[in-house]
């Protein structure tokens, strides 16, 4: 019987820590909430570099979306998962940032960096197989997107989220996040399309 | 089904892709891919665009957001009143405090070690008789003879024996004892050094260093080696003459508890007092009365040498000789205030933020009255013991407009960044504008002297002078010690009309202290460190 409760724990067990750590911020304890920003933090980075385009804003955002994820903790209800509620914060924010116009500067500083160096001068395993070439043009085409339809892609492809999830993140209906993110594939296409006439065989090969 | 709309249909390979379809779309997509060329060529595309993202590298986070994360939420919890922050604040403070070893040995030793390796003295006065309305609740620490006539906080003691604050368990070196002492006059200041002697301070401390420590253990091992890199110096704090908020002698409870605050500041900061600049932006004037007391009475110096049962049981250091005690650039700073709260808080962020001239901030918050009485007994009992070696107080006049010495880079970054609670602060303007009338606050300087023996013999101290590691990892914790500074001042904020706050700024000694060879067995020069 344990057994079976021991297999079946694993799923709920980050959750579990989330709730544990959030009552004990509550309960007047920094450290913990230290320990969620840790533990989220270099998704929320990550996601949040593709959508604003720029290490730093990214990184703005991320600390802001923290700091009001802190501030309004106790407003947080349990029934989402905390990583949602929490991105929606970051989501939230990274619109009001990007609104104040500056994505399609910041991205190329983002291409020129993935293309030949990332922020950290760390290229995943991954990348360096994909290659650089390929990963500056899906920057670059990125960067042509809107916001709203980078922020979808982001969550969906970066961050592997449920439509349920995107919805709530982003607070659409499911249907709404469907065709959204149809139309961000669509567009993103349109992008990469001449590029993919390129290189063709770059490309190929992924499928 | 060919009737339908294409982008309708277009718009489910999307989902089909992602596998979020009910069985019946998913049927209705797989018949239609099975029909339609188009279909398949559209999906393939669709997922192509998917994977290219999903390769996408990962970028890596330049650094941990947590700290900064925290200080942010800190203060924006005090300037704004979050629900979060009150949340907090009321149900978690005293665990938060129980994490902050403020039982009172540990307290004495700080003081102590921090005296030690400033090399400093620190007079504490004797309340005065009158009742001075001005300061009250003045630390008031009774001439020995008077030992068996602390009646009144002895009661207090007895009938509240409140245990705030124990040096947590991990917090190795440190004995965690329970503040159960028996409360009886004659015994008192035995106990208090008995108290203090089974603190093992040399090993514990010494081996804390910075980084390597778990953050909560850090923060007290910040605290610890605040005393004075004065870590293994440990010594002799035996009757570290604490400043204890007197509140029995005259008066009937009063509701301020005193709050200590320990800067770890720059030695110009320090040099030039820049603290009064602090305070004045904050509406407090800095005075200095005159304590007409005899030295017995009045002035106390807590030097390094103790009474030899603390001492016997500790590292043993050598008593350093107050014969001569030369005069040495002040390292150390004390300020007794007496303000609202909402000035001190300004206070505090203010010197949070101007990270040009301080280095670190802690709190303690004293309030158990055991404590307090241990360790006016232990003072006490050094105060007997040196009765007549140190001059009262001299009177030092400061004027706000003598302060201006912040730099304009600093008085940038004091303006800028923290919460202004009070309209000087808010105006930005300089202090020549202060007007006397406004202030709301005030605050003396304890007169300090200071003895290069002290210093060179002080320590055993690990010199943490021109450490970058140490002081990075001040300015690291300074988040934490800052923000529990701020929790521990609201719960204060929630009682009190006024705060009393010590301020204790002391400095990282790199004047040259003439050192005298330390007779124990310390390294050379000490150090007061944070």
């Amino acid at each position: 019987m344990s057994e079976h409760a021991l297999r079946t724990a694993p799923p709920s067990d980050a959750a579990c820590d989330d709730a544990r750590l959030i009552s004990r911020t509550l309960a007047g304890d920094p450290a913990a909430f230290g320990q969620l920003v840790v533990r989220y933090q270099d998704r929320l980075y990550n996601a949040l570099v593709r959508v604003l385009g720029s290490a730093d804003d990214a990184r703005d955002v991320a600390q802001d979306a923290f700091v009001q994820a802190f501030l309004k903790l106790d407003t947080f209800r349990g029934t989402a998962a905390f990583y949602t509620w929490l991105y929606r914060i970051a989501f939230n924010l990274a619109m009001s940032h990007a609104r104040r116009g500056r994505p399609t500067q910041s991205l190329d500083a983002v291409k020129d960096d993935c293309g030949r160096e990332p922020v950290d001068g760390q290229l995943t395993p991954e990348a360096e197989l994909v290659g650089r070439e390929e990963v500056m043009l899906v920057h670059r085409a990125l960067g042509e997107l809107t916001a709203e339809y980078r922020q979808i892609i982001v969550l969906r492809e970066l961050e592997s989220c449920s439509y349920e999830q995107i919805a709530q993140i982003l607070e659409l209906p499911i249907g709404t996040v469907r065709s959204r993110l149809f139309r961000a594939r669509l567009a993103l296409r349109d992008q990469l399309a001449p590029m993919i006439k390129e290189y063709p065989a770059n490309i190929v090969e992924k499928i | 089904m060919s009737a339908e709309t294409p982008q309708f249909e277009d718009e489910l390979l999307s989902a089909y892709l992602d596998d979020e379809l009910g069985p019946e779309e998913r049927a209705r997509v797989e018949a239609h891919l099975a029909a339609d060329p188009a279909a398949r060529q559209l999906l393939d595309e669709l997922r192509t665009v998917s994977q290219s993202v999903k390769e996408l590298p990962r970028e890596s986070l330049p650094a941990d957001l947590s700290e900064a994360v925290l200080r942010r939420a800190e203060r924006a919890m005090l300037s704004s009143k979050s629900s979060t922050g009150e949340v907090a604040v009321a149900t978690g403070l005293v665990d938060v405090l129980r994490k902050i070893p403020i039982g009172r040995s540990r307290r004495a030793w700080a003081w102590a070690s921090m005296a030690i390796a400033a090399g400093l003295v620190i007079m504490i006065f004797d309340k005065n008789p009158e009742g001075d309305a001005d300061l009250p609740g003045e630390v008031a620490v009774r001439d020995a003879t008077e030992v068996g006539k602390l009646p009144p906080l002895e009661l207090r003691a007895a009938n509240e024996p409140e245990v705030v604050g124990q040096p947590a368990a991990g917090f190795a070196g440190v004995a965690a004892k329970p503040q159960e002492v028996p409360l009886v006059a004659d015994e008192a200041s035995k106990v208090a050094t008995e108290e203090l002697g089974r603190t093992e301070w040399g090993s514990g401390v010494a081996g804390r260093r910075g980084g390597e420590v778990a953050r909560e253990d850090a923060l007290e091992s910040d605290r610890f080696t605040f005393g004075g890199g004065a870590a293994g110096n440990v010594a002799t704090e035996g009757a570290a003459m604490d400043v204890v908020k007197d509140e029995s002698n005259s008066a009937p409870v009063q509701n301020t508890d005193l709050l200590v605050v320990h800067v770890n500041a720059k030695p110009e900061a320090l040099e030039q007092k820049l603290i009064d600049g602090v305070l004045a932006r904050n509406g407090i004037v800095v005075e200095d009365s005159v304590e007409e007391s005899a030295p017995t009475a009045g002035s106390e110096s807590q030097l390094s040498d103790s009474s030899s049962t603390a001492a016997a049981t500790r590292e043993p250091r050598s008593r350093p000789s107050r014969a001569n005690l030369p005069q040495a650039p002040p390292n150390v700073d004390v300020v007794l205030v007496e303000a609202e709260p909402a000035q001190i808080a300004g206070c505090l962020s203010e010197i949070d933020a101007d990270r040009a001239n301080y280095l670190g901030i802690e709190v303690e918050d004293q309030r158990s009255q055991a404590d307090q009485l241990a360790e006016k007994k232990a003072s006490i009992d050094w105060k007997q013991h040196n009765r007549g070696i140190v001059p009262p107080q001299q009177k030092v006049q400061v004027a706000p407009d003598n302060n201006l010495y912040l730099n304009a880079e600093g008085r940038q970054i004091a303006i800028g960044n923290y919460a202004a609670q009070t309209p000087l602060a808010e105006s930005g303007v300089a202090m020549e504008s202060i007007d006397q009338s406004a202030q709301r606050g005030r605050a003396t300087r304890m007169q300090t002297q200071f003895g290069g023996d002290f210093v060179a013999d002080g320590s055993g101290a690990h010199s943490r002078n021109g450490d970058p590691q140490l002081f990075g990892y001040q300015a690291q914790n300074q988040a934490e010690n800052y923000g529990l500074a701020r929790r521990a001042m609201q719960k204060i904020v929630a009682k009190a009309d006024t705060l009393q706050v010590l301020f204790v700024l002391t400095c990282p000694t790199e004047h040259a202290v003439p050192a005298a060879p330390p007779p124990a067995t310390s390294p050379p020069p000490a150090e007061t460190v944070p």
